[in-house]
């Protein structure tokens, strides 16, 4: 078994695996979808979508499969997971990497709903005006699904979403203080946090996270500061943290009662760690 | 002669199991409370919190991995904390992934 590590979509991406030269291939796999997803590289696929005048976009065979599931995040989310957000997370300010994000005076302007559908006939985005994309954890989730599918790596972890093909994997998921929060077993799966404690600035008199609720346009308030869960695939694992995230009170009740959700983690905004009965934690 | 014959052998036999069973069964009430505690959530805390104090108990139970309500040095660190860089909030423990016969 061997380790390695690169940099890619803002984060550190490790690999596990027997096969020789496995970081490299999952490296390569990784600046394939970052170069069409990523929304700060002005010659990518999704820049171009989203500085587009046009209504209707033809979309290549990758970013159509990226949409398509974050098409069915939106459906398993209620619409709490929505990548048409776009707009209000630049809005809010982070409209550059976050190494760049300054704290700014106020909002730039108001938001409208997220409004997108995806069309299977010509392949084609339409989306109402207005309507900004922000693959970010999608799009780091499925690289790391495919890249675990396709045979690359027999474990991928990328900040904060992990998919693994070995039963043996364990995880430490660490409180905002780095102190251990829970030892979890993940298996065959796959397992993603979602936090509000990093990635913050400040709006005015108010401080935000990058973490935006489509319900209402703005940074999420929530009594959670980290949610963890464990599920089949690192895109379900990904969407149903950050839903259980903006659910706050009541995220842990349904990812409870959610069937393609194993069990999630929360940590508590006073340092307590609460989770479903489900997790399958190891000492 | 000894006093005890093979039918109070027995007796003394089957007292000293009957014996067990119920200390057994009085340890077993005494672990119990323990290991419920996990699955059962701890008390309110006071209404001045201005947060939720707990989340919404799930249907199946809420598993309490640490409480600790009282922690303003925690409640602080809602603010921005050089804290775990983003691989490490999800880190796998570097023996985790260990090759195994039906691993990748």
């Amino acid at each position: 078994m061997t380790q390695g590590s690169f940099e890619a979509m803002g984060t550190t991406v490790e690999t596990w695996s027997e096969i020789p030269d496995s970081t490299s291939a999952v490296a390569r796999w990784f600046e394939q979808v970052e170069s069409r997803c990523s929304r700060f590289r002005p010659d990518s696929e999704l820049s171009a979508i989203n500085h587009s005048s046009s209504t209707d976009i033809s979309l290549s065979r990758l970013m159509w499969e990226v949409l398509s599931v974050a098409d069915k995040a939106r459906m398993l989310t209620e619409g709490l997971v929505d990548i048409g957000v776009g707009s209000a997370v630049a809005g809010w300010g982070y409209d550059r990497t976050f190494g760049e994000v300054t704290d700014i005076a106020s909002p730039g302007g108001q938001f409208a709903a997220p409004g997108w559908t995806l069309h299977t006939e010509d392949r084609t985005l339409r989306r109402s005006p207005g309507t900004s994309l922000d693959l970010g954890g999608i799009a780091k989730g499925w690289a790391c699904d495919r890249a675990v599918e396709k045979g690359l790596a027999g474990t991928v972890s990328a900040g904060g979403d992990l998919r693994s093909a070995d039963p043996g994997t364990v995880t430490t998921v660490l409180d905002n203080r780095g102190a251990t929060a829970a030892r979890v077993h993940v298996g065959v799966g796959a397992l993603a946090t979602s936090s509000i404690t990093r990635r913050r600035w400040r709006v005015g008199d108010r401080e935000v996270s990058h973490l935006v609720d489509p319900r209402t346009m703005a940074p999420v308030e929530t009594p959670v500061l980290s949610a963890t869960v464990v599920a089949p695939t690192a895109v379900e694992a990904e969407i149903g943290a950050k839903a259980v995230l903006i659910k706050g009170v009541d995220g842990l009740a349904w990812a409870d009662k959610t069937e393609w959700i194993r069990s999630a983690l929360v940590l508590w905004h006073d340092g307590s760690v609460f989770a479903t009965t489900g997790l399958e934690l190891v000492a | 002669m000894s006093r005890f014959g093979d039918a109070r052998w027995q007796r003394v036999a089957a007292w000293s199991g009957a014996a067990l069973a119920w200390g057994s069964t009085i340890a077993a009430v005494v672990l119990e409370p323990a290991r419920v505690a996990l699955t059962t959530p701890p008390p309110q805390v006071g209404a001045a919190t201005t947060q939720a104090p707990l989340p919404a108990q799930p249907a199946s139970g809420l598993l309490v991995i640490r409480y600790q309500p009282d922690a303003p040095e925690v409640i602080q660190t809602v603010a921005p904390s050089p804290a775990p860089t983003a691989a490490a909030l999800a880190a796998p423990s570097p023996a985790a992934p260990q090759p195994k016969s039906s691993g990748s």
